[in-house]
C-alpha cells in the first residue's frame, strides 16, 4: 500500500511521536505548543511537508503527510491538528499569492513564527488600512500572525490587534486553545486571491483529517487491547472474555479497512475523501469510547492518556463539518440531486 | 398502567425552580474549574428538603432535575449521605444513632469505599484485610474512585476479614465496617483530572492500621459482599435517574436548538429529535419502573439493572447525537460538558458489562 519512502515517513513520524509526544501529551493538552515543540516539528520537516522546497519545504506527497498526521495523532490529537493549521490551512494558502509566499511560507516551515486563521465565519471588514471585526471560533488565538479573507476575494495577513473577548471552554483540542476575538488591526498584507473562500476551511483537507482520526481510533485500539492483556476481573484477564475479545477484534478489522479506503484515494476534493473523513470520525469516536469503556474508572482520568481521544473525537466532528452542510453536498455528489427536506 | 405517580409534580417543579436558581453558569464553572465540592449547594438543597430519605419519589425526582440542570452540582447536592441505606437496612441502633442520624439532619456526609486499585466490577477480588486485635479490628488497605472521598466525615468500608472458603465462594468472608475519617491512619487524596463531574469528590483512600471499634462493624461479619449487593440494587436506581436527567438535559438544550435555529421543518432535526425523545420516555419508564418495585419493598435486580444500563446508555447516546448536530457551538456550551459527565454513567456503581452480567445470569436462574 505504501512505498519506501512513504513508510519511511512513517517509522520517522512514529519516532518522533513516541520521544516528543508520549510524555509531554497532557502537558501540551495543559500548556499548549511550546516554541520547543514548534521548532522540533519544523526540524523534523513536518510544517513544511507538502509544500515546495524553494521555501524551505520537503515536497512530499500527500499520502506521506498523512502518515505523518496520523502517527502524530496516536500521541496528540492536538498536535495533529497544530502540525495541520499550520502547513496546509495556512501555508497553503498563503502560496496560492506569490507575494505572500515568498514573505511568509519559509517562516512557518522553520516554525519561527506561529500562525492561525478562522475555523468558521468570521465578520472581519477593511477599511482604509485597517480591518476591524470579530471571529468567534479562533483556534491558537495568540498566534504571531492571522491570516484570514476580509471579503470573498480578500486574503488579509494580520499582525497583532488581535483581543480575546471570550475563551471557550472546548470539548476537546484544549492545547490549541480557541476563542471568539475582536480584531482591530493595520492589515500587513492584502492579496486578491482568486478561489471560492469557503467558510469551513478544514473542508478542503478531507483526508489529512481522515488520517487525524484514523489515528485516535488506532491509538484508542492499541491501549484497550494492551489494557485488557494487563487487567484482571473476576480471575481472568478481560481480553479473555468474549464479548471484549470479539468487540476489539470487530474494530480492528473495520480500522484495518478505513485505512485501506482512506489511502486509496487519490483526490481531497472527492465524494470518497468526504466519506472517508466521516466514517473515520465516526469510528474514532465510537472506538475512543469503548477504549474508555474498558479502562473503567481508570479510563475517566486524564493521565491514563485515554479519555482525550473521547473528547478531541468529537470536537473534531464538529470543527470539521456541520455535519448537515457536509452531507449535503456529499449527497449531491452521490445522488445528483440536492436533499432540501 | 402509569409507571409514574402522579403526585410528583409539585416536588418536580420545586426541584427545577431550585436548580435552575443556584445552578448558576458562574458557579458550574467555578466547581467545575476548581475540582471543588460545592459545600454550600449541597447545604442549601439540605435546608429546602431535597435531602430527605423518608420521601424517596422526592429524592430520585429531585435527582433527575437536578442533573438536567448540571449533573456535577446535582449529584453532589443530593449524594452527602451516599451509602448510608447500609446503616439504615442493616446497621445497629448505636450506629444508626452515631453515623446516620446527623447525616439526615445535614450535620455529617457520608462515603461508600467499595472499590480497589485491583478490583471495581469484580467486588469479590478486593484486597482489604480487617483483622481482629484485641475487641477491635485493624483495618489495612486502599480505595480508590470514592465518591465524597474528601468530604466525607465517614465511610462504610467493606474489607476481607477472613479468607474465601473456595475460589468459587469469593464473597464470602467479607465484612462491612464504618471508619471515621478523623482516625489515625486514614488518609485521603483527591482525585483530579476526571473527564466530567469535577464537582463531585473523587478521592484515592488509605487505610494504614486503622483500628476500629467492634460496634463499628455493619450488620454481621462476613455479609458484606451481600449488603454491597443490596445496596447497589438502590443506589442503581439512583445512578439511572441521574443518567436520565443528563439525557433530559441534552435534549432540553438541542430542542432549544432547533427553535432558535429555525430548524423546525428540517427532518434530519426532526429525526434527531425524536430519536433522542423516544430513549429518554423509555428510560424514564424503565427507571421508575425499577424504582416503583424499590419502594414498594420488593426490588427486582434485573429491572434495576436494566434501568441502570440503559440510562446511562441513554446519556451518552443522547449528548452525543445533540452534540453532532449543533457543531461549534454544541462543543463549546454546556452541552459539552454534558457530553463528559454522561460517560462515568456508563462505569460508575457497576459498568454496563456487570449490569448485563446481572440481567442475564438472573434470567437464567429463573429457568
Amino acid at each position: 500500500m505504501f512505498s519506501e519512502d512513504q513508510l519511511l515517513m512513517r517509522s520517522t513520524a512514529r519516532e518522533f511521536a513516541q520521544r516528543e509526544l508520549a510524555q509531554r501529551a497532557e502537558k501540551i493538552e495543559k500548556e499548549g505548543i511550546d516554541n520547543e515543540l514548534r521548532s522540533k516539528l519544523a526540524s523534523a520537516g513536518f510544517l513544511g511537508a507538502m509544500l515546495p522546497s524553494k521555501y524551505g519545504g520537503s515536497d512530499l506527497d500527500r499520502t506521506s503527510f498523512m502518515l505523518v498526521l496520523q502517527e502524530i495523532s496516536k500521541y496528540s490529537p492536538t498536535t495533529a491538528l497544530f502540525v495541520l493549521l499550520q502547513h496546509s490551512l495556512v501555508g497553503r494558502t498563503l502560496i496560492r499569492d506569490l507575494s505572500l509566499a515568498e514573505s511568509y511560507v519559509q517562516d512557518i516551515v522553520s516554525g519561527k513564527t506561529s500562525w492561525t486563521l478562522p475555523l468558521f465565519q468570521r465578520n472581519l471588514k477593511l477599511d482604509g488600512g485597517r480591518i476591524r471585526g470579530e471571529i468567534p471560533y479562533l483556534p491558537l488565538p495568540r498566534a504571531d500572525f492571522l491570516v484570514s479573507y476580509a471579503d470573498p476575494k480578500t486574503l488579509v495577513v494580520i499582525k497583532g490587534g488581535v483581543t480575546e473577548v471570550r475563551a471557550h471552554h472546548s470539548l476537546g483540542f484544549r492545547g490549541l486553545g480557541l476563542s471568539h476575538v475582536s480584531v482591530d488591526s493595520v492589515a500587513e498584507k492584502l492579496s486578491q486571491v482568486e478561489v471560492d473562500p469557503t467558510p469551513k476551511v478544514l473542508d478542503e483537507a478531507s483526508l489529512e483529517v481522515a488520517a487525524i482520526a484514523l489515528g485516535m481510533a488506532q491509538a484508542s485500539l492499541e491501549r484497550a487491547m494492551d489494557y485488557s492483556k494487563s487487567r484482571r476481573a473476576f480471575n481472568s484477564l478481560l481480553a479473555e472474555f468474549q464479548p471484549l475479545a470479539f468487540q476489539l477484534l470487530e474494530y480492528d478489522a473495520q480500522i484495518k479497512a478505513l485505512e485501506r479506503f482512506i489511502y486509496s484515494i487519490k483526490d481531497n476534493e472527492s465524494l470518497e475523501a468526504g466519506e472517508a473523513k466521516l466514517l473515520s470520525i465516526d469510528l474514532a469516536k465510537r472506538m475512543s469510547r469503548i477504549s474508555l469503556q474498558v479502562h473503567g474508572g481508570y479510563g475517566y482520568f486524564e493521565y491514563t492518556g485515554v479519555e482525550k481521544f473521547y473528547r478531541d473525537s468529537a470536537a473534531l466532528e464538529a470543527m470539521v463539518s456541520d455535519q448537515v452542510g457536509e452531507k449535503v453536498k456529499l449527497s449531491v455528489l452521490l445522488l445528483g440531486v440536492e436533499p432540501k427536506i | 398502567m402509569s409507571l409514574i405517580p402522579e403526585n410528583l409534580d409539585e416536588l418536580r417543579g420545586k426541584a427545577r425552580e431550585f436548580a435552575l436558581r443556584e445552578f448558576t453558569e458562574e458557579k458550574i464553572r467555578k466547581y467545575e474549574e476548581e475540582e471543588k465540592y460545592p459545600e454550600e449547594i449541597r447545604r442549601k438543597a439540605f435546608e429546602a428538603g431535597f435531602l430527605d430519605m423518608s420521601n424517596p419519589w422526592g429524592m430520585l425526582v429531585a435527582m433527575e432535575e437536578f442533573c438536567r440542570v448540571d449533573p456535577g452540582l446535582g449529584i453532589s447536592a443530593l449524594s452527602a449521605a451516599f451509602g448510608s441505606e447500609v446503616i439504615m437496612l442493616f446497621g445497629s441502633d448505636y450506629l444508626k444513632k452515631k453515623y446516620l442520624e446527623p447525616v439526615l439532619k445535614g450535620e455529617k456526609i457520608s462515603g461508600f469505599a467499595v472499590t480497589e486499585p485491583s478490583a471495581g466490577s469484580d467486588v469479590a477480588g478486593i484486597r482489604s484485610r480487617l483483622e481482629r486485635r484485641g475487641k477491635g479490628y485493624v483495618l489495612n488497605g486502599e480505595k480508590i474512585f470514592i465518591t465524597n472521598g474528601t468530604v466525607a466525615n465517614h465511610f462504610y468500608v467493606l474489607a476481607r476479614s477472613s479468607p474465601p472458603p473456595s475460589p468459587e465462594k469469593r464473597h464470602h468472608g467479607m465484612t462491612m465496617v464504618v471508619v471515621e475519617s478523623s482516625w489515625p491512619g486514614f488518609e485521603a487524596e483527591q482525585m483530579k483530572g476526571k473527564l466530567g463531574m469535577r464537582a463531585t469528590s473523587t478521592a484515592h483512600l488509605k487505610f494504614r492500621d486503622v483500628e476500629v471499634p467492634e460496634e463499628n462493624v455493619i450488620g454481621e461479619e462476613g455479609k458484606g459482599f451481600y449488603y454491597v449487593m443490596t445496596f447497589f440494587d438502590i443506589s442503581r436506581i439512583h445512578v439511572a435517574t441521574q443518567a436520565l436527567g443528563i439525557a433530559q438535559g441534552a435534549l432540553d438544550m438541542f430542542t432549544e436548538y432547533i427553535i432558535n435555529n429555525g430548524l423546525n421543518n428540517r427532518e434530519t432535526y426532526q429525526f434527531a429529535l425524536a430519536d433522542m425523545a423516544t430513549r429518554v420516555h423509555a428510560a424514564r419508564l424503565l427507571t421508575y419502573d425499577a424504582a416503583d418495585r424499590l419502594f414498594k419493598f420488593a426490588p427486582d435486580p434485573v429491572k434495576t439493572s436494566m434501568a441502570k444500563y440503559f440510562a446511562g446508555e441513554t446519556a451518552v447516546y443522547v449528548t452525543d447525537l445533540a452534540l453532532k448536530y449543533t457543531g461549534m457551538q454544541g462543543v463549546t456550551s454546556k452541552l459539552e460538558k454534558f457530553y463528559r459527565d454522561a460517560k462515568i454513567e456508563e462505569i460508575w456503581e457497576g459498568t454496563n458489562e456487570v449490569e448485563k452480567l446481572v440481567i442475564s445470569r438472573m434470567l437464567l436462574k429463573k429457568r
